[in-house]
Parts: structure tokens; sequence; C-alpha cells
């Protein structure tokens, strides 16, 4: 009875509350726009540890990598599918992967000086890479971009932060953004490397707080951003994505959120705030668009993918 | 399946549901009042807030049988199961999920002398294997079944499987199989089945705990072999292997084991005093006929007691130069008969069982780094729980300089090593940088080291803390900003609360240190530590040149080797180009150490150098017998350190600011510690090792602080059996009487330097015995004190033993124990499980139907709240829609008519009014007491507002409207009264009656 008694001034005050809770205003705005969460903390099919690049194929099926050294592949809305693990992970976990027109999924297996090529099931196809600083060789390789013509571009950062591109064959053609190039164009973390619609190579230079695209040969077109967290500003841009109405969305993994910008470098919104709720974001590392023009954003800090429906950029 | 039914916690309170009949008689009567409609709506509303009530004081639950089960693995990691059945175990367990239904739930228990839940139930098996907890020399299954029990949530049906070789050596898992069965729990069992066939074991090595000099001691052995075979045995005293077998080759004893106990018995004589270890170990002939070689070894040791020896510990640069301050120091006490050794600190283990040789140890000017964590602490022990004697001295590694701050040894110290004491002294800054390294327990690999550097510095030394960790929309990286390390508590709390994320670019971090570093100028040496994997990017070069500028130097650290990638160029440069030094930690237990090196660069105000003279402040004090009358000596240099409240200082260094201690002593614990700031005589001293008086003022030091130990006629015995250890002490005088009544007490310390206290207890004529846990391997040391007589015939006493565990009982098991298994099943209606069954782990067999309870009382209390607000309402408010449906159409009607015909309405209505106001008015000095019969409902009256308003009110006219004069009468008696009251109440509820028809 005592219980019984007590919990009734519970009720009484968590109706005082309720009340004044319906009074505290209308839900964050930011979180209305939300279409889709998925993906919580843990090791278990669909779940994470530390999700850190993200990728969408011509199916619209999304890869998640994460730093327990698994690729998870999701159904568009989220639904898991199936998953694989790199071959070893004690030394590190990828920090990043691109996507071939055929489906095939390239990962930087950063820690491990080399590229891993994959079947979309999760097939082992082929290994690149040694650890190095002589041509074709890597550091700490961060992102693949695989372009329409089968060119390879490898970004890499650990004191040789540099773009090495590779024919289809794996056969090294050319590197830039080190320090043998102009001074302009020398990369501190190439973080993310995108294709360009023009054939042009569109990079996260995250330690220099920009956006840099190259030409296919690697001379340096135009950059934008700096350090900062007004529109327009950086930091720490981890991930690059176009949206379908051409302009680009960029992860800021140091402002927990993201930026869209038109190709000419102008801030046209932002959206996120630092926080664990639906709608924020904590250290998010990644972006990608979905075929139907859905974005997904890695949250990595929390462990979680959210989804933005296609409208919502109109609203930023 | 779901079965929803409802269930009373206290039944017995649904017999008020029979008071309702009457509440509803009551309740018509009571409310005869209201309308037929309202009052039937109050009736029935009442009826229910009663049962409500009723029904929430009854305890109403809403009960719902569910068919999901919870499997929960305890899986046994202790060394007595081999590896590869271990692993077969494993494999049990992921082919039992292959079987589990889709809600079913499984979760997984490790356990050995600990358990650990390796997973929460959930619906699929996350594990790809399960490490061993942290002490698989044990098997604790009570505790796993324990644990087990609670892990099993309340809305499924539980099943636990026991995955055990059922040979626990802690705790009773038949107490918890009582639990099991109250709860209606099984615990089903797979038995890991083995049996070693072909096995030796040395079950004991026995040596007398105490002896006397010059003494022959029997070492005697019991082997216990499960078949003929044939080896030898080899003895090592003091890790020197003893030569058994006379002139011929080798030094093994050879024998001859037959099956079951074998006993041998090995004299060996002993010729010093001190500690002496034995440790025996069987070899067979063929290797192959004995398969577990852990459990071949046996360890004792026996005191000798008599003069301890000295042990000077001086570091290695000291021990290599000529002179040396260490070798000096020895040259003095030998000349007065103390047997010295002299040896680098670190190079040889130091353990209790070592430190029974000494009586005293010298620390001479050995840095903190030197030494492992565990033999500080093993020196705080030696000198508080066994009564040894510690010595330290100064030099540039020595007190606070040599980073000993915060340590176990500062604690049993005389004098404090921060300053508090100097009010002019220069502090130092440390700031340190750091951020999630890609290694396993990186987080708190950074935790560890950050609050390490916090113990070393001064509270007066300022520190920062830089991490890249998540601050929301924060700016900034600041976990603890650059600030005095004052009380540390608040610090090391905060440094707790940090939680690293990836650091993209080291510059990110170091820069807010560099500038707050630069900006102060109160400082002395500004240090800044970097601890990485070095990922990250560099700093950018302008911040360098800032620390080169502003003198900040910066150390860099280097972890997550092991196939990690580790630009140790950047590390090297960031360290060469400050005047810092690189670091490469393949080992992280070594990182306090390089954070009590480094720690030096910010102590080295500490040191002071210059030629002063040292001033005798207490000539009482026995360290300074003889020497107090005279000067002495000058010295060229100390160490800063604070003297204690309690300790005696007898000399000092006197300055304006306040005395610094030279030399303090005091008692810490059971032993005697003494500080000397000063040393490295050929440096700092040249003029003390010309004294005259040098050699007989460390004799008094030495002799002052040493161990009183002295040769006891007590039969001192310890042994073991089962994980217990006993202690037992017979006493006897010279005449061969028992001594009874003595008081025996003293520390146990045991392996891992956990010290308690320990009492023997009187158990027969002159005997005295304890018993402790002693299940883990290592050695366990006794220092125990003894008091006897009273008055002038009192004495005390001494005492020092031990014994040695020299394997795990783990390794003594030669096969499973089946029958505990299968008792424990039995007892809590469990299955026996074979290898072969792991597809009947999900079945639902012998599991009782399981139903979740939810209590309703307090929904029942809102519906009871809602209910009576309506019986309220009901009661209080009458709304009578068709009477406010046509007074809202007169309204209506009245505001179409033309204002001519309203006025002459109006002006008719006002000479009605005036009319019955001139009716009512009674005779002058006549007032009407009696209420005239109202108006019939059908005759016309003139509707005032007042009426209306008592309408909707729901009351009936209380006063007369009649315009018929009353005749005066005399005043009423009560009972009249109360007649018109009724006549009223009879009218009212007749004109209700006649309304409520109307409506009909």
């Amino acid at each position: 009875m005592t219980c019984r008694g007590s919990s009734v001034c519970f009720v009484l005050v968590a109706i005082a509350t309720m009340i004044a809770g319906g009074c505290s205003g209308a839900d964050d705005q930011s979180a209305a726009r939300v279409e889709l969460i998925f993906g919580c903390t843990g090791l278990g099919p669909g779940e994470f540890s530390y999700p850190r690049a993200a990728e969408v194929d011509g199916a619209g099926r999304v890869y998640v990598v994460d730093k327990s050294a698994r690729i998870q592949r999701f159904s568009p809305d989220g639904k898991f599918q199936l998953d694989w693990a790199m071959p070893a992970s004690t030394a590190g976990k990828p920090t990043g992967f691109g996507i071939g027109a055929d489906g095939r999924v390239f990962v930087a297996d950063t820690h491990y000086s080399r590229v891993l090529v994959y079947s979309p099931d999760g097939e082992l196809l082929h290994t690149y890479g040694t650890r190095g600083s002589a041509p074709g060789q890597f550091l700490l390789p961060t992102d693949v971009a695989v372009f329409a013509d089968g060119k390879i571009y490898v970004g890499e950062y650990g004191g040789n932060d540099r773009i090495s591109r590779f024919n289809s064959d794996w056969e090294f053609e050319i590197s830039f953004g080190d320090a043998d190039g102009p001074e302009q164009a020398r990369l501190r973390r190439p973080q993310s490397l995108l294709a360009g619609p023009d054939g042009t190579l569109w990079v996260a230079d995250a330690c220099n707080h920009r956006v840099c695209q190259f030409s296919a040969d690697g001379e340096l077109l135009c950059t934008f951003g700096q350090s900062g967290s007004e529109a327009g500003e950086l930091r720490f841009p981890y991930g690059l994505a176009w949206l379908r109405d051409g302009t680009l969305i960029v992860a800021e993994y140091g402002s927990n959120r993201v930026q869209r910008f038109s190709t000419a470098g102008k801030s046209l919104g932002t959206w996120g705030t630092a926080g664990r709720e639906a709608g924020h974001l904590a250290y998010p590392w990644d972006v990608a668009v979905g075929t139907s023009g859905q974005i997904y954003i890695v949250d990595s800090g929390n462990n979680r993918v959210q989804v933005l429906g296609p409208a919502g950029q109109s609203h930023w | 399946m779901l079965i929803l039914a409802l269930r009373f916690e206290t039944p017995g309170y649904l017999v008020l549901l029979a008071v309702l009949p009457l509440l509803m008689l009551v309740a018509m009567r009571s409310m005869s009042g209201l309308g037929l409609v309202r009052r039937t709506l109050a009736i029935i509303l009442r009826v229910l807030v009663v049962t409500v009530m009723v029904l929430s004081l009854a305890g109403m639950q809403h009960t719902r049988k569910i068919d999901d089960l919870t499997v929960v693995y305890l899986f046994d990691r202790s060394r007595s199961i081999p590896e590869d059945l271990q692993r077969e175990a494993f494999r049990f367990i992921t082919r039992s999920a292959d079987h589990r239904p889709l809600n079913d739930r499984i979760g997984v228990i490790a356990f050995n002398g600990t358990a650990d839940v390796e997973q929460l139930p959930m619906s699929a098996l996350a594990l790809d294997q399960v490490p061993a907890p942290y002490h698989p020399d044990q098997t604790d299954i009570a505790s796993a079944a324990r644990l087990g029990l609670a892990l099993l949530p309340s809305d499924s049906a539980g099943r636990v499987v026991l995955i055990s070789d059922g040979n626990e050596n802690s705790g009773s898992v038949l107490d918890e199989a009582e639990q099991y069965a109250a709860a209606g729990v099984p615990l089903d069992v797979l038995p890991v089945e083995y049996e070693h066939r072909d096995e030796v074991v040395f079950e004991d090595l026995k040596a007398p705990a105490t002896a006397t000099t010059s003494e022959t001691i029997n070492l005697q052995m019991v082997l216990r072999s499960q078949r003929q075979i044939s080896g030898k045995i080899l003895l090592y005293h003091n890790d020197t292997l003893v030569d058994l077998n006379g002139g011929a080759d080798g030094a093994g004893y050879p024998v001859e084991l037959q099956p079951g106990p074998n006993r041998r018995e090995i004299p060996i004589p002993l010729r010093a005093a001190g500690p002496h270890r034995f440790q025996a170990r069987f070899v067979p002939d063929d290797t192959a006929a004995d398969t577990i070689v852990e459990n071949n070894e046996g360890r004792a040791f026996t005191v000798v007691s008599g003069q301890g020896k000295v042990l000077i510990l001086t570091s290695a640069q000291d021990a290599t130069s000529d002179p040396s301050s260490a070798q000096i120091l020895r040259r003095a006490l030998e000349t007065e008969k103390f047997v010295c050794v002299v040896d680098v600190a670190g190079a040889t283990p130091i353990d209790h069982v070592r430190l029974l040789d000494y009586s005293v140890v010298i620390l001479n000017n050995v840095a903190a780094g030197d030494l492992r964590d565990e033999e500080k602490q093993t020196l705080a022990t030696y000198v508080r729980d066994l009564g040894g004697g510690l010595i330290m001295l100064g030099g540039e590694d020595s007190f606070g300089a040599g980073g000993w701050l915060g340590s176990p040894v500062e604690e049993v110290m005389p004098v404090a090593f921060d300053i508090k004491h100097k009010k002019q002294f220069i502090k130092g800054a440390l700031v340190l940088c750091m951020h999630a390294c890609e290694i396993e327990r990186g987080n708190y690999i950074g935790e560890r080291c950050a609050i390490e550097a916090v113990k070393t510095l001064s509270a007066r030394d300022l520190v920062g803390i830089l991490a890249w960790q998540w601050l929301g929309d924060q700016q900034g990286h600041w976990v603890v900003p650059l600030q005095p390390v004052g009380n540390r508590a608040h610090i090391v709390s905060a440094i707790k609360k940090m939680s690293m994320g990836d650091l993209p670019d080291l510059d990110e971090v170091m820069r807010p240190g560099v500038d707050a570093l630069a900006a102060r100028r109160d400082v002395g040496p500004k240090h800044m530590i970097v601890i990485s994997d070095f990922d990250p990017q560099e700093p950018r070069p302008d911040l360098i040149r800032k620390m080169k500028a502003h003198g900040i130097t910066c150390s860099t650290i280097a972890i997550g080797y092991g196939g990690h990638f580790i630009n140790e160029k950047m590390a090297n440069d960031i360290a060469e180009a400050t005047g810092g030094r690189f670091y490469r930690t393949h080992d992280v237990s070594k990182l306090p150490q390089i954070f009590i090196k480094e720690s030096r660069e910010i102590r080295r105000e500490l040191v002071q150098e210059g030629v002063f003279q040292p001033q005798v402040a207490d000539p009482l004090s026995p360290l300074v017998v003889g020497i107090a009358g005279e000067a002495v000596p000058q010295l060229r240099g100390y160490v800063l350190a604070t003297p204690r409240e309690l300790a005696t200082v007898p000399i000092v260094h006197p300055s304006e600011d306040a005395d610094d201690p030279i030399l303090a002593h005091w008692q810490a614990g059971l032993g005697k510690t003494v500080a000397f700031t000063s040393g490295m005589w050929p440096r700092w001293g040249p003029d003390w090792t010309s004294w005259p008086k040098f050699t007989k003022f460390w004799a008094q030091v030495v002799r002052w602080s040493s161990r009183q130990s002295a040769e006891s006629a007590f039969d001192l015995t310890t042994t073991t059996r089962g994980g217990k250890a006993v202690v037992r002490i017979d006493a006897v005088d010279k005449n061969a009487d028992a001594i009874n009544f003595m008081e025996v007490a003293g520390r146990l310390v045991r392996p891992g330097d956990d010290a308690t206290p320990l009492r023997l207890t009187q158990t027969g004529p002159g005997r005295y015995e304890a018993e402790f846990d002693a299940r883990d391997r290592g050695n366990y040391i006794l220092s125990l004190r003894y008091a006897m007589g009273r008055g002038a015939e009192a004495s005390s006493g001494t005492l020092q033993t031990g014994l040695s565990i020299a394997y795990s009982p783990e390794y003594a098991q030669l096969a499973a124990n089946v029958p505990l298994l299968s008792e424990i099943s039995a007892r809590t209606d469990g299955r026996l499980l074979g290898a072969d069954q792991a597809d009947r782990v999900f079945d639902r067999a012998g599991l009782p139907p399981v139903e979740t309870r939810r209590p309703l009382w307090e929904s029942l209390l809102h519906w009871m709240l809602v209910l009576f607000l309506l019986d309220v309402a009901v009661r209080r408010i009458a709304l009578n829609p068709l009477k406010m449906l046509r007074n809202r159409l007169a309204e209506m009607a009245g505001r179409g008519r033309p204002q001519a015909e309203t006025a002459a309405v109006l002006t008719t209505l006002r000479g009605t009014r005036d009319r019955l106001r001139e009716q009512q008015r009674p005779a002058q000095g006549e007032p009407s007491t009696e209420a005239a019969p109202p108006p019939k409902r059908s005759v016309p009256t003139p509707t005032s507002p007042e009426r209306s308003t008592r309408e909707l009110d729901g009351a009936g006219p209380d006063r007369p409207v009649s315009g018929k004069p009353s005749s005066h009468k005399p005043p009423q008696s009560e009972s009249d009264y109360l007649s018109r009251l009724r006549r009223a109440k009879r009218r009212a509820r007749r004109e209700m009656d006649e309304d409520d028809e109307g409506k009909q």
C-alpha cells in the first residue's frame, strides 16, 4: 500500500509534468525532417560500432563500414541484408570505400595500407597495395573513387598525403596533392574522394578544412571553404556526395552538421546540430545519396545512420 | 503465444463489493432531490468509483502467459579444462544457437575464479569466441550460477546451461542449486569430461617454517603417480641447483614412482640467516608419460632467523661510476660489521621473499621509474606490514625529483615529496595531449596515463589536459584547463569522465596547449606530452616554431605498435625540434614509468645545489647521538621535501622561508624509515666522506631502522590443504611447559601485495592457530608479533614465516567431477546433456509455464479519479438541454419583434410588476412569516430575471411569489418549522416529477 500511496503522488506529478511538457513547445524542426533512422550500438546484424563510411550502389542498396571492421549491406529503407568482415583488423579498421559502376566494393583498408575489392555480396575478389611512400604504394589510404572509365583514385595520409590514380588493372599512373606539387594543391588528409559528373575529382581536404576540385590529371581547378563554423566555412570535411539537383553535400566531422554547396562553392544551407536526439549529429563521418534522392548521413558518434527524404534539401 | 487473465494480489478486499447494493439504496434516497436521469447517472458513477477503488485495493493484475525462452550459458574457462575441450564446448554453444526459435534469447557468462557476462540475453549469439576472465587458476561455479540466475529476464521462461568439468575449488554450487530449485529454473549440465591417465602430481613439498643457523632440515616430498614411472627430482635452493646424486653426472635425484602416493625426504644443511627458498621439480624420463607439466613442481621456504643484511639499491649510472656513492656507503657499513649487498635497481625483481633476507633497504638516488609499480608497493608493505627498514638518500633522481611523488613509498617516508612549506618556489607546467587511438582499450590507456601524470606533479605545479573528445556544440578540447594541481581529486574525476574520439589533426589539440603555456610567465619548466598512435595529421610548422620560441619542450609517446602504422618520423621530429624525448611504447604497461621519467622535466626545480652548512636541530634524536655536539660537514646539494608533522627532523638546512629537512625519521607501521635528502657523495658530500664520524653516523642510522628479529624457541609450522592454509605455533618455555594466553597477531601479505591482519587464537595448551585462504599461486608472507607474561615477566618478539603455492589447484584435477554435475542437475530438475544434444537446449521440456504480471492499480487510480470528478459534476451541475434550447429560441424570437411592439410588451410587464409588488407588500407593522403556496406552472406568470437564474441552478422557488396577502401570526414552534420544510420538499418533488413527465 505504501508503494501505491507514493505512486499516487507520482501519478499526480507525472500528470503535471505531462501538462508542463505539453506546453514546452513543438518538436525540433530538424527531427521532423528525418525520415528514417537505422542502426544502434552493438555488434549484431544492423548494429554499429562507430560507423565511418557509407555508399549506395546502383540498386539503391546501402553499404556501411564501422569500427568492428565489418561492411553491412542494407536495403534502401535500412533493412539489414548481409555483412562481411575484413580479413584482419587488429592494426586498425577501414575509414572509407567506393563502389564501381559494376557494383564492386573498393575498400580502403587504411591501417593495412591496401585496397580490398569485394563483390556486392562480400566475396573478396582482389587485394592491392603495399606499405610505403613510393609511387603506387600507400601509407594510410582513406578512400577510393572509381570513375566510369575504370580509373581508380585512392587518397591517403600519414605523412604522404596524396591521391594516386590507377587504371582498371591497378597499374599506377600518376599521383598528386603531395609536397612535390604546387603549394596551393597540397593536401592534408584527403579523407573523401568523389567522382564528378564531368570527369573531375572532388576531394574533402579534411585538415585544410576545404573541398578541392581536381582535373582527372591532378590539376587543381578550384577550392572552397576555410576553417570555421559559419555558413560556407568547414571544420574537418570528411564526406562528400552529389545530390540529385547537382549540388554537393559535405559531412563536417568537426562541426556536427552537413552543408550543401553549389559547385561554385556557395553555401546553400546547413542541417544538423550537435546532440544525441533524432536530427542531431555526433561526429558525422560520411554522407551518401540514394537512388531516390534520400540522404544517408553516417552519424558515427551516435552509432546510427539518419536518412533525410529527398524533399529535405529544399529546406536548407 | 499469449494468454490474458486477471489476478488479484489481495483478493480479500473484494468483499467490499458487497456494500454496493447498500450504497445504491442510500444513494437513491439521499439523491432524491435530483432528477431521475441525473440520479441514475450519479448512482452508476458512484458504484463505478467504489468498484474501481475496491479493485485497486485488491491489487488487480494483468497476467500474461508466455512461451519465449531465455537460455544463459555458464562457460567454464578455468585451467583444469584442456584448451581443445574448451573450443569444443564453445562449438556446442554455437550449434545450439542455430536451433534457437525466433523469439528466444541467448546469454553467455564465462567464468573461472570470477564470472563475467560476455553477452547479455539477446536474440542472437554475437560472440565468435569467449575470453577467459582474470582468475583462470580457480573455479567458482557458484558465483557463475548466481550471476546466471540474476541474468534471466522476468518476461520469458529461463534455462541455465552449465558447461564445466565440475571441479570447483571456491564456493559451493550445491548451495546455489537450492536457489534454482526455489526459483523453478532448471540448471542443465553439459559435463566436459576428461581423465588424465598418465599423470604425476607433485602434491606437497614441506619444509620447516623456521630454523636456526647451522641446522640441517628435512625436505619432505609427496608425489602422486597414476602408474609406475621413472624420472628424477631437481631441487633448487635459493635458485641454485642442488647436486643430489653424489658423484654421478647431472644434479637430479633419481626416483622410481609407484602408483599412488610416493614420499621422499632430502636433508638440506642451512648455513646462513634469512629466507631459504626451495623449488623441487619432477622430470620424467619419458616426457610423453606425463600429461600436465605445470603440476610437477613443489615450493617451500624456511626462514632462518639471525642478523639481517643491508640491501643497497642504486642507479645503473652510479653502479658503473668510480667512485660510486653506493660503494662508499657499503664500505662504511661493512667496517661496522654489517653484511651489505649492492644491486642496481630493477636488475633483480624485488619480492617479499627476497626482502625477508634483509633488515634494511637503502635507496641510493634511485628514480621511481627504475622500479615497477609492484616493487614500490612491495617496499611499502615491507616497511608497514613486515617491519622492515627503509632509507632513502637524495640525488637528482631521488624524492620528488625522481618521480616518487604519489608513490606508495612516499606514504611511508618521514617527508612528503611535495613542497608545501616554501613560499618562493618555481613551479612547472605540464600539458598532456591525447586522443582515442585505434588500439584495444585505447581510451583506458589514455586515462591511466593522464592520472599517472597528475600524480607525479606537485600540488603547486600547473597541469592541463587536452583531448579530442565529444563536446557537442562547445568549442575547445580542454579536459582540464591549465591550472594548479592542488587537490588532485577533481582533476582525476574530470579525467575519468573524458570520452575521447578520433583525432584528425594533432594541431587541433596541441595548439591550445601551446598557447596556454606560452601565456604563463610565472612558471619555470614548460613541458608538453603527446600520447598518440601518430596517425593524425602532424602539427603545422608555425606551432613548432612557437614552442621553440617559448621554451616549451615536448615529448612524444607512440602507442599502438603491433601492425598499426605509426608515423614515427613525425613523433621523433616533434620531440627533436622542441628538446623533448620520443618513446616507442610496445608495452603499454610501461607507460607509468615513462610518465614518471617525464615528470622529472617539471620537477627539476626541486634539486637545490650550492654549498651550505647543515645544522643539528634535534640533538635528542637517536640518529645523531655522539655527533650533536659538533658541526656536521658542509653539503653541496639536496632535494626539497616537506617534513611530516609526526616525523623527527634532527638535521636541517636553515633558510629564511622555512627549514628544509636534511635528515628525518619516523616509525611507519611496524617498520622505520629514514630520509636523507642529500647524498651523491663525490658531488654533494666530499666533506662527509672524509668526516671521521661518517661511518659511525651511518651505522647508527642503519641500526636504528633495522628490523628487529631474534631466534625463537617456538615451533612454527604452516600447512596447506584444499585451498586453505593453517599457520600454527607450538609455544613452550625452557622447562617444556606450554605457554598459554599469549597474544599473537600480525599481517599476512598475499601474492599481489594484498596485506591483511591475522590473529592466531589458542586452540590447545601452548598451541595457537589461524587459517586463511591460500588459493592463488605465489608466496604468502606472515609477520607476527607475540606478547606474553605480565609486569616484569612480560616479553614480546616478532616472527616471520610463510608458505608457497607452486601451482594452481586447477592442475591437480585429473578427471571431471561428473557426480557433482549430476547432483546439480538432479537438484534443480535440470538435464544432463550430451555433446550431441545441442538441438535440445532450446526445447521446452520440463519448463514450468511462465507468467508475467502487470499491476493494474495505477491505471485503476487514473480511472477512479476521472469517475469521481464525473460523479461530482453530475450531482452539482444541472444541465437541461431542452430548457436551454427553449430559452435560446425565445431569445431569438424576441430579437425579431419590432421595437414598438417590444416597448408595448415592456410597458405591460412593468405594470404587472408594480401591481404584484403592491399586492405582496404586507400591512405596516405586520411582517409576513408564512410562505404562500407557489403558483402552478400552468398559470402564466411574468418571468423575472431572478426566477430564470434559479431554474438554471436547479433549485425551486424558495420564497413566495404569490400576491396573496399574508395574515399576521405569532412566532412558530420548531416542529412547525420542520413541517413547513417537509411540505416545501414535497412540493418541490411534485413539481420536478411533473417536469419529468412533461419531458417524456
